[in-house]
Formats: C-alpha cells, sequence, structure tokens
C-alpha cells in the first residue's frame, strides 16, 4: 500500500529521492502532510517535516533535499577528499 | 513601498522535543509558511526563505516566529556559516580550496588572513567567516553585502549566546557585565590625582613607608 503524493512535484521528487537512500515517510495532519525519518536509530535519527501547503514549494523541496544530504546515517556519494 | 528580497537562514533551536507534532503546525500558522523543520542528532533546525526588506527584520522576525510556537524553546544560534574549513570558505567566496589555501599561506593575495578561530590535534583549521568575509571584501574578492551579512550574523549570535548564558547563570553574566561597564576606557589620570600624590603637601605624619 504506497502513500499520498505530495500534490507539488518538486517535493514529490525530493520525497522519493530520499525513500530510494532508505528514508520512510509517515503522513501527518493539519499543515504536515507528513515527515521523512533516516535509517538512524532514535532519538537519534534525523526527521525532516513537510507541509501540505510550504509558501514556496522549490524552497521547501531544496530545504529537505539538503536535510537528507546533512544526514550522518544516510550514505552518499563521497564528494570531498 | 520598500524593496523586499528573500532571505535564506537555519535558526537552530534548544528546548524543542524533535517529536513534537504541534510545533510545525503552529509555526506555519504563525506565518511560517517558509519554514522547513527538520532535526538532526536531537537538535531541532528551522530553515527559513523569508522575504523582507533586510536580514535583520527577517531574522528577528523568524525568531519570533518560532519561539511564539513554543515558550519553551530558545534560539540559540543562527546557523550560517559559523566555523568553515578552506573548502567551504572556497565554495563561499567561488573559489578553489587550493587558491583559499594560498590566499592562507600569503602566496596569493594582500596577506595578513584571519588566523583560525580553531585548530584541531589533528592538523585541521576551521575559520571564523565574519573575520574571514571581511578579508575578502578587503582583497575585491566579496561584496560589501556579504560581508556586512555576515558580521551582522555574527552579531545576533552574539546576543543569542549571552541571552542562553544570561538564563543559565544570571549572576555572573550581571558581574561580567558590571565589570566591563567600570572598565577605563582611558590611561590618562587627571592631574588631580598626581597632585595628590606629591607628598610633600601631604597632611600625614612623615613616617610612610618609602618605596
Amino acid at each position: 500500500m504506497g502513500r499520498s503524493r505530495h500534490q507539488k512535484k518538486e517535493i514529490e521528487k525530493v520525497v522519493r529521492i530520499a525513500e530510494r537512500l532508505g528514508w520512510t515517510f509517515e503522513s501527518r495532519t493539519n499543515h504536515l502532510w507528513g515527515c521523512i525519518y533516516c535509517t538512524g536509530v532514535p532519538p537519534d535519527r534525523c526527521r525532516v517535516n513537510i507541509f501540505s501547503t510550504p509558501s514556496s514549494p522549490e524552497n521547501h523541496a531544496k530545504y529537505i533535499a539538503r536535510e537528507v544530504a546533512k544526514c550522518p546515517h544516510t550514505k552518499l556519494k563521497e564528494n570531498k577528499p | 513601498m520598500t524593496n523586499q528580497k528573500i532571505y535564506e537562514f537555519t535558526l537552530v533551536m534548544s528546548g524543542v522535543d524533535p517529536m513534537d507534532e504541534n510545533f510545525p503546525n503552529t509555526v506555519y500558522e504563525l506565518g511560517g509558511t517558509d519554514a522547513t523543520i527538520s532535526s538532526r542528532s536531537g537538535v531541532v533546525y528551522v530553515s527559513f526563505s523569508r522575504k523582507s526588506a533586510s536580514l535583520m527584520d527577517a531574522i528577528f522576525s523568524a525568531i519570533h516566529n518560532v519561539e511564539m510556537a513554543n515558550p519553551k524553546g530558545t534560539v540559540v544560534r543562527v546557523d550560517d556559516a559559523n566555523l568553515l574549513n578552506q573548502a567551504q570558505i572556497g565554495e563561499l567566496v567561488g573559489k578553489t580550496r587550493q587558491m583559499v589555501n594560498q590566499y592562507i599561506s600569503g602566496k596569493k593575495g594582500p596577506g595578513g588572513f584571519p588566523a583560525p578561530a580553531c585548530e584541531f590535534s589533528n592538523g585541521k583549521r576551521l575559520w571564523d567567516w565574519s573575520s574571514t568575509s571581511l578579508w575578502f571584501f578587503q582583497a575585491g574578492l566579496l561584496n560589501l553585502e556579504q560581508c556586512k551579512d555576515a558580521e551582522l550574523i555574527r552579531a545576533i549570535n552574539n546576543q543569542l549566546e549571552s541571552r542562553v548564558l544570561g538564563a543559565q547563570n544570571p549572576k555572573m553574566v550581571g558581574e561580567i557585565t558590571k565589570r566591563m561597564m567600570s572598565r577605563p576606557t582611558t590611561s590618562k589620570f587627571p592631574k588631580r590625582t598626581i597632585r595628590q600624590r606629591n607628598f610633600k603637601t601631604a597632611t600625614r605624619p612623615d613616617h610612610h613607608p618609602v618605596g
């Protein structure tokens, strides 16, 4: 059973990338569409809250992607020596 | 109508539970529709893309926004390039890490690069962006606005840190503030004091120790 798609394509794209990296999505209510959790163990695991209708979907997606990239538990490609 | 532009920055908070569902919803309702709230290793970060007339207005409206959303929460700093390594400095000024290294060593540029803010036992060094940005501005490699923004954020962070320390140990902070205000601002002594040191005119008995 899949999750609902975010209505903003930029945010949906970033959430899919996060899921491919092992992050899990949990649905929420009210202004929060949901939140994503990294592969870490609570209480150290990372969490990013995602609004249903942010004022700037592009910037919201950018910040979500940046938090996923900063996560110490997520394995990304090495980009620095 | 004042010119407004988008300012991007991140606030670091303490006293907010990363699992608190009410916090993001309340931030949104209080005007934080431009916020992205996340947590990493138990610390809550709130990133903003805020439209405002100035960076100072943007930051303080954001601080007000998040602290109203959770009265127990406190903004402890603006997480904006505080301490950087050479590669990160390079990214901010559009130069390679190797070029930044040459500025640091004095092989390129006007010399006098600021000393690192800290140095680890493994030799890694980090620089404070505020003083580093000033050097790049004076060397003609950074524009004035970027330099002023770094200086503003440093000043705001100093005040935020003082606020945290003042709440944790008000007695100590009060004593330090008192001593700072009573510190002499000039090395010159008034002439009246010199005359008083003339022992020949003093009325005390003449058996004081001769030093």
